[in-house]
């Protein structure tokens, strides 16, 4: 927990940067977004949050809506 | 012949707006979309159902599979419709159906499982967006109600995105018992948020930061599963309150045409679960990004809730021998191959994905998962 604490804090110091759209062209591609292409990360939480005790594991919701815990 | 002929045309349609070499499609919250994703899940409770807890059957096989077409408006708004559907088989939920059937009359809600949502997004033109959903579904022993609010701000030239997504699940558990016993349905009520921060590192790397809150309340319990007490078996039972907390950081790294992607997460929740996460996956862009290689490992470890245990030797005033609430480690690898080739109905590139999963749990109780994805940007 203090490890990812400390990674949160130092993750807000980088809050300030600005990558222009001119040098974007990178960041647009499709493995540059996370959780793309759409149902792909749903049907992957739907799965282990079935199986784990955890949810909210990245992009999962935080339970209810199914049969499970 | 008609088949013959259905085919054809087909086959026709798909080679007359077939470019083979247009872009890949850059991907835009308000795109016209149609994606297709199905599942073939398998878990294997062991010879001699050894895996998991051995006093419970818990060989399962589940076809799940969900159908999205989302449709742009105009400039700053789409709709949607979403469609899930499941077959399951699993040893506990085909026992208590099987018993319920015979022993007391009851019947669940759906031998299956579907859900089906509706959504809207509305965009400003300074990168505000809101988005609203509703959902039904039904399953065995359970129903439910949903309705979600998000909110999300571009800043920076598209450098931070700032969102914050609330969930409300109003449900009911049909209380059929493993014995086939009938009780009057139970509530159960989630409240969930979850804030987001994606930040652009530079033209070359970018992270998410993301923090899930859920409050659940009602019955909690699976309303089929039992324990063991000595030689006699009682009824699940959970507290019915759970407060569950997610922390995640997820961190993407292009290295030339390739990218690579890790990320670590933190749970934790008041039955004194806890769970820490890793995971690294890595896509290998070949052809131009046309064909993608997508390897991927995953590490789980969980501790167990205070209220767990295989056996029991008297009735606890909560119990549960449910595997998924234990202790255990989890190891699971896969891969995953898409191909963007000329698609029918539509100018773009359309992307099919297959990909399979294998997970290892240290209770032995193994599962693998197989993927079929379409997505059709219209």
């Amino acid at each position: 927990m203090r490890l990812i604490l400390s990674l949160l804090l130092l993750s807000l110091l980088t809050a300030c940067t600005t990558v222009r759209f001119n040098e974007r062209e990178r960041l647009a591609q499709p493995d540059m977004q996370f959780d793309n292409p759409p149902l792909k990360a749903e049907i992957e939480n739907d799965v282990l949050s079935a199986r784990e005790g955890a949810t909210g594991v990245f992009s999962g919701g935080g339970g209810g809506g199914c049969g499970c815990y | 012949m008609l088949l013959r002929w259905f085919a054809s045309a087909l086959l026709m349609l798909c080679s007359s707006v077939a470019l083979a070499d247009a872009d890949i499609p850059t991907p835009d919250e308000l795109d016209s979309i149609f994606a297709f994703r199905g599942v073939i899940y398998q878990q294997d409770d062991g010879a001699d159902d050894k895996g998991g807890n051995p006093t419970i059957k818990e060989d399962a096989t589940i076809y799940e599979g969900i159908w999205l077409y989302q449709h742009n408006i105009n400039e700053q708004q789409a709709a949607r419709i979403k469609f899930t559907g499941d077959l399951v088989t699993a040893a506990s939920y085909d026992d208590a159906r099987d018993k319920a059937e015979t022993l007391s009359g009851a019947t669940g809600y759906n031998p299956g499982r579907f859900n089906f949502q509706l959504g809207w997004k509305y965009r400003t033109y300074d990168r505000f967006t809101v988005d609203v959903h509703a959902s039904y579904g039904q399953e065995f022993a359970y129903r439910s109600t949903g309705y979600g609010v998000g909110f999300s701000q571009s800043l920076a030239e598209e450098s931070t995105q700032i969102s914050a997504q609330f969930q409300v699940y109003d449900d009911t558990v049909r209380m059929i018992r493993y014995n086939g016993a009938k009780e009057v349905d139970e509530p159960r009520k989630t409240y969930s948020g979850t804030l987001s921060l994606t930040q652009t590192l530079a033209p070359d790397s970018l992270f998410n930061l993301s923090w899930s809150h859920s409050e659940q309340s009602g019955m909690l319990a699976t309303s089929f599963n039992s324990v063991l007490v000595n030689d006699d078996r009682y009824y699940e039972v959970t507290p019915d309150i759970r407060v569950r907390d997610t922390l995640s950081l997820r961190y993407k790294h292009a290295i030339g045409q390739n990218s690579i992607q890790t990320g670590i997460s933190y749970y934790e929740d008041d039955w004194d679960i806890r769970a820490v996460v890793g995971e690294i996956r890595y896509f290998f862009n070949l052809d131009d990004g046309r064909l993608v290689l997508e390897p991927s490992y995953r590490y789980y470890h969980q501790d167990g809730s205070y209220f767990f245990a295989t056996f029991f030797e008297e009735p606890e005033r909560y119990r549960s021998s449910d595997p998924d609430l234990g202790n255990f480690d989890g190891h699971s690898a896969g891969m995953t191959v898409s191909k963007w080739a000329p698609g029918c109905f539509t100018n773009s590139l359309t992307r099919y994905d297959i990909g399979m999963n294998y997970y290892r749990r240290s209770d032995d109780l193994d599962f693998y998962w197989l993927t079929l994805g379409w997505y059709v940007p219209l």
